[in-house]
C-alpha cells in the first residue's frame, strides 16, 4: 500500500523528502504530530485547490504541539471533499490521524482525489469559446453531452427526443447508488393551471426578493464606502478598489430562480443551513475578535473556568 | 367599571367636562382593550385604543380622575388625554395607540404609537412622538456561561462592568473619540464601530437597520448637540438605563430561541438599555424650537403646545428626520461601544476572549424612533411614517421592506473613476419626497471609496418584541430573571401574572396590534 502511495505521489509531481526510504513510514506513524506528514498533506491540499473550488486549506505544522490545529483543518477539508471513510471523517477530532493505518488511508484518499481532479481537467477541459445558439439549445446540447448521447437527427420530434433523454437518464441513475440523486422536493404532478399559478407566485417572489437584494447590496456598498473614508484606508484605496470591484460586479440584483429550479430541487434542499452557525461564523472570525491571549490563571483567588457551550473551536494562535 | 360620581367642576386640564362626561367617550371593547371615541378631545381625526391589564387600568383611570379634579402631572396631561390629542394630529391613520404601561410624556404619551400617511400632504412629524432620548433601545447579548459560572464571581463581574462602562448623568466615556470620529459615527452608525474594531461583523446582522439609518445627515445636527454627544460615547446614562446580567428562566419556544442563540435555561445573558444621551436630547429640543416657529406659517393647529410638529415634507420636517436618523446612529454606536466594553469586562473576569465566550448580539431594537414603513390599511398597502415612543416594533418574518428607502440605484461599474475611486453623483432618479432623501453631493467632500472586507449581510430578523417597560425589558422568547431587584410582571397569553410594586409592563397580544399598523 505504501509503495503504491509513493508511486502515485511521484507521478503527481511530489518531490519532497518523504520519497526517501523509510521516511514515509516515520511520518505516517507520527501522523498529525509529525511536521513532515502535515507538510505532505499541505502540499496535496494546495494542489487540490488548483483544480477544485475549495474553501478549506491545510497548513503544515512546525512541531508536534500544533497537531490539533492540523486535525481541525484536515477535518474541515475532508468534510468539504465528502470523504466517505468514517474513521477519518467522524468521531472525536482530537483522535484523528494519529496512527499509521489511519494516516495511510488519509493519504490514499487525498492522492486519489488529486488524481481524479487532474483527470477530469484533462478529459473535459473548460471551453473558453462562446457557443452560438439560444440558451435553450445550449441547455439541451449540454444535457446530451453529459448523458453521452449522440447528436439527435434533425427530424426528431420533441416527444421522441425527450423520451430518449429520459431513457438515458434512467440508465445513468441505475449505475449510481439509490440515494445519490435523492427524491424530488416537489412531489405533486403539475397541470397547466398549476404551472400558471406557480409562475405568478414566482414572479411575485422574484420581485420581492429583488428589492431585498437591492437593499442588501446598497448596505454592502455603504459599509465598504465607510471603510474607505478612514485615513488608514486612503493609502490602500487602489488596492482595495481592485479587490472589491470584481467581487461587487459579480453580485447582481436580479434573481434567476424559475419554476425549473423548483422542479429540479431535491430533498437535501430542505436542510436549512443556518446563516450564522458555528462553522460559518468561524469564517468571519478575525484578529480583531481576539483581543486577549489565553492567560493561565495566576491569582490565588481562583476564577472558575468558562464552560464553552459549543464543541470544536478554533484555538487562538499564540 | 365602578367609578364614583364626581361633581361638576371646571378645570383647565379637562375643559368643562366632568369625570363622568369623560367616561362617555371611553369603551371597553375587550378584556385588555379600551376605545377612545372621537370627541374625547377636540378635533380627533381617528379613534384611540389603549391596552391595559387590571392594575394598569386602575392607574390610568385614577390619573384621569385626578386630572379632572385639578391635579397635574408635572406639566403633562393624563396619558389618555394625550392619546386623544395625538389622534387629532393631521394625517394620522387608523388609530392612536397606547401600548401597555402607557404613561404621560412630553406631548405624546410614552407607549403612544401613531402612524401618518406619507402621501397626505398635511401629515406631520413630531419630535414628541419619538421622545427626547432618540433611539433609546435595548440590546441583548448572549454568552455560553451558566448561572453557576457567574454566581461565584458576580461581585467581580459587576465591578468590572462598572470599571468599563461609566454610568450616571453627564458621565464621560472611555472610548476615545474626536470631532471627526463623531461626524463619521453620526453618518455611519455601527459601520464606524466595525471599522474601528469595536464591533463584530455579525453584530450588524442582528441589529435593527443594521445599526445604521441611511438617511442620516450629520449636518442637520447642531454643534451644541455634537458638543454634548462627543464626550458621552460608551456611557450608559441615567434614569431607567441599565446594563444588566440576566439568567434565562424559561424558554417558550425552543426552536426559535435556539435559532437566536438561547439554548438552555440558566444561560447567562447581558442586556443593555441605553440611547443617544445628550445628543439625542439636544436634537429633539432643537427640532421642537424650529417647528414651533413654522407651525404658524404652515397653519398647523394642535391641542397641546407640546405636540409641536411640522409637515413631513417641509424643510423642518425633513431636517428633523435626518437629524433624528443621525442621533439614532449615535445611539447604535453607543450600544455597540458598550457591547465592546461588556465583552472586555467579561473576558477580563473569566480570563478568556469574548469570542470564546460566544458573546454575540441576539437582538438590538429601538423603542424611540420614527420610521417610514409599508403597511396594509383597510386592505390597501400604504407608506406610513410611524412614530414609536416607548414602543417596540414587532414585524413578522418577511415583512416587505420600504422600497423607496434606497437612494437612487447606481451600478457599481459606471461610478468608478479611472483612478479606482468612487465618483459620487447626484441622485437623478429620486422618486419624490419620502422622508428618506439623501443628498449625496453635499456630503461627498472628495471621499474615495472602497473597502477591504466584503461581508455577508442578511436582513435582520424581526423578533417578536414587547414594548419596554419603565424599568425592565422582556424578550418574548425567553423570560429572564435578575439576581435581586423588584420582580417583573410577566404575562404570557394572559395565563400568568404577578404585579410588581411599580407600574410595569405586561406582554401578550399587544405586539399583534403593533403589527396591524
Amino acid at each position: 500500500m505504501e509503495n503504491d502511495t509513493l508511486v502515485s505521489l511521484e507521478d503527481l509531481g511530489y518531490q519532497g523528502p518523504l520519497l526517501e526510504d523509510g521516511a514515509l513510514d516515520g511520518a505516517l506513524s507520527g501522523g498529525a504530530a509529525s511536521p513532515e506528514f502535515t507538510k505532505l498533506c499541505a502540499w496535496i491540499s494546495t494542489e487540490l485547490r488548483l483544480y477544485c473550488q475549495l474553501e478549506e486549506n491545510v497548513h503544515a505544522t512546525n512541531c508536534p504541539s500544533e497537531a490539533e490545529a492540523f486535525q481541525l483543518e484536515m477535518s474541515g477539508l475532508l468534510s468539504e471533499l465528502a470523504c466517505p471513510y468514517p474513521v477519518l471523517a467522524s468521531g472525536d477530532i482530537t483522535q484523528r490521524f494519529l496512527n499509521s493505518t489511519d494516516c495511510l488511508l488519509l493519504l490514499t484518499f487525498l492522492v486519489s482525489e488529486l488524481e481524479a481532479s487532474r483527470m477530469i481537467l484533462v478529459n473535459k477541459p473548460e471551453k473558453k469559446n462562446q457557443e452560438s445558439g439560444s440558451p435553450m439549445f445550449l441547455e439541451l446540447k449540454g444535457i446530451c453531452m453529459s448523458l453521452g448521447m449522440s447528436k439527435p437527427p434533425a427530424n426528431i420530434t420533441m416527444f421522441q427526443f425527450f423520451s430518449g433523454i429520459e431513457k438515458k437518464l434512467k440508465e445513468a441513475m441505475s449505475k449510481v447508488p439509490s440515494h445519490h440523486v435523492g427524491e424530488p422536493l416537489m412531489k405533486k404532478a403539475l397541470g397547466p393551471v398549476h404551472v400558471e399559478k406557480i409562475e405568478a407566485i414566482n414572479q411575485a417572489l422574484v420581485k420581492e426578493y429583488e428589492m431585498r437584494r437591492k437593499m442588501l447590496l446598497k448596505r454592502l456598498d455603504v459599509t465598504v464606502q465607510s471603510f474607505g473614508w478612514s485615513d488608514r484606508a486612503k493609502t490602500h484605496a487602489e488596492k482595495l478598489a481592485s479587490v472589491y470591484q470584481p467581487l461587487r460586479s459579480a453580485l447582481c440584483t436580479k434573481s434567476n430562480i424559475s419554476v425549473a429550479h423548483l422542479l429540479a430541487a431535491r430533498q437535501d434542499f430542505s436542510k436549512i443551513l443556518r446563516t450564522s452557525s458555528g462553522k460559518i461564523r468561524e469564517k468571519t472570525a478575525c484578529a480583531i475578535n481576539k483581543w486577549l491571549e489565553r492567560v493561565p490563571n495566576q491569582s490565588a483567588q481562583h476564577c472558575p473556568p468558562p464552560t464553552p457551550g459549543s464543541s470544536a473551536k478554533h484555538l487562538p494562535s499564540i | 367599571m365602578p367609578h364614583n360620581q364626581e361633581n361638576f367642576k371646571i378645570n383647565p386640564l379637562c375643559q368643562t367636562q366632568s369625570y363622568n362626561d369623560e367616561l362617555q367617550f371611553l369603551d371597553k371593547i375587550g378584556k385588555n382593550t379600551w376605545r377612545i371615541k372621537k370627541g374625547f378631545v377636540p378635533n380627533m381625526q381617528v379613534e384611540g385604543n389603549f391596552y391595559v391589564n387590571e392594575p394598569l387600568e386602575k392607574l390610568m383611570f385614577e390619573e384621569l380622575r385626578n386630572a379632572c379634579k385639578g391635579g397635574g402631572f408635572g406639566g403633562f396631561l393624563p396619558a389618555m388625554k394625550q392619546i386623544g390629542n395625538v389622534a387629532a394630529l393631521p394625517g394620522i391613520v387608523h388609530r392612536s395607540i397606547g401600548l401597555p404601561d402607557v404613561h404621560s410624556g412630553y406631548g405624546f404619551a410614552i407607549g403612544n404609537m401613531a402612524a401618518f400617511d406619507m402621501n397626505d400632504p398635511t401629515s406631520v412629524v413630531s419630535p414628541g412622538g419619538v421622545g427626547f432620548d432618540i433611539n433609546c433601545g435595548v440590546r441583548l447579548l448572549r454568552t455560553n456561561l451558566d448561572e453557576s459560572d457567574v454566581q461565584p464571581v458576580k461581585e467581580q463581574l459587576a465591578q468590572a462592568l462598572f470599571d468599563h462602562i461609566p454610568v450616571g448623568v453627564g458621565s464621560k466615556g472611555v472610548i476615545p473619540m474626536g470631532a471627526k470620529d463623531l461626524e463619521e459615527a453620526l453618518e455611519m452608525g455601527v459601520d464606524w464601530s466595525l471599522r474601528e474594531g469595536y464591533a463584530w461583523a455579525e453584530d450588524k446582522e442582528h441589529c435593527e437597520e443594521n445599526g445604521r439609518m441611511l438617511q442620516a445627515d450629520p449636518n442637520k445636527v447642531s454643534s451644541k448637540a455634537k458638543k454634548r454627544g462627543l464626550p458621552q460615547l460608551g456611557t450608559l446614562g441615567a434614569g431607567n438605563h441599565y446594563c444588566e446580567i440576566q439568567v434565562v428562566e424559561e424558554i417558550y419556544n425552543d426552536y426559535a430561541a435556539k435559532k437566536m442563540g438561547i439554548d438552555h435555561k440558566g444561560q447567562v445573558c447581558v442586556m443593555i438599555h441605553s440611547g443617544s444621551r445628550g445628543l439625542g436630547h439636544q436634537v429633539a429640543t432643537d427640532a421642537l424650537v424650529a417647528m414651533e416657529k413654522a407651525m404658524k406659517r404652515d397653519q398647523i393647529v394642535v391641542n397641546d403646545r407640546q405636540l409641536a410638529c411640522a409637515r413631513i415634507h417641509s424643510p423642518e420636517g425633513q431636517d428633523y428626520l435626518k437629524a433624528m436618523a443621525a442621533a439614532g446612529n449615535y445611539a447604535w454606536v453607543n450600544r455597540a461601544s458598550m457591547t465592546f466594553l461588556t465583552r472586555q469586562a467579561f473576558a477580563k473576569v473569566f480570563v478568556t476572549t469574548p469570542d470564546d465566550l460566544d458573546m454575540h448580539v441576539i437582538y438590538d431594537v429601538s423603542h424611540n424612533i420614527a420610521k417610514v414603513e409599508e403597511h396594509m390599511v383597510d386592505g390597501r398597502q400604504k407608506t406610513l411614517l410611524i412614530h414609536r415612543k416607548g414602543s417596540t416594533r414587532a414585524f413578522p418574518p418577511h415583512h416587505p421592506p420600504h422600497p423607496r428607502r434606497l437612494p437612487a440605484h447606481r451600478t457599481a461599474g459606471s461610478d468608478w473613476r479611472n483612478d479606482g475611486n468612487l465618483q459620487l453623483r447626484p441622485d437623478r432618479h429620486r422618486e419624490g419626497h419620502d422622508g428618506d432623501l439623501r443628498d449625496h453631493l453635499s456630503r461627498s467632500r472628495s471621499r474615495s471609496v472602497p473597502g477591504e472586507i466584503s461581508q455577508k449581510h442578511r436582513l435582520p430578523g424581526r423578533f417578536g418584541q414587547t414594548r419596554r417597560s419603565r424599568n425592565r425589558h422582556q424578550g418574548r422568547l425567553a423570560k429572564t430573571r435578575h439576581g435581586g431587584g423588584s420582580r417583573i410582571v410577566q404575562e404570557r397569553d394572559g395565563r400568568r401574572e404577578h404585579v410588581s410594586r411599580r407600574r410595569n409592563q405586561s406582554e401578550g397580544d399587544q405586539t399583534a396590534t403593533d403589527r396591524r399598523h
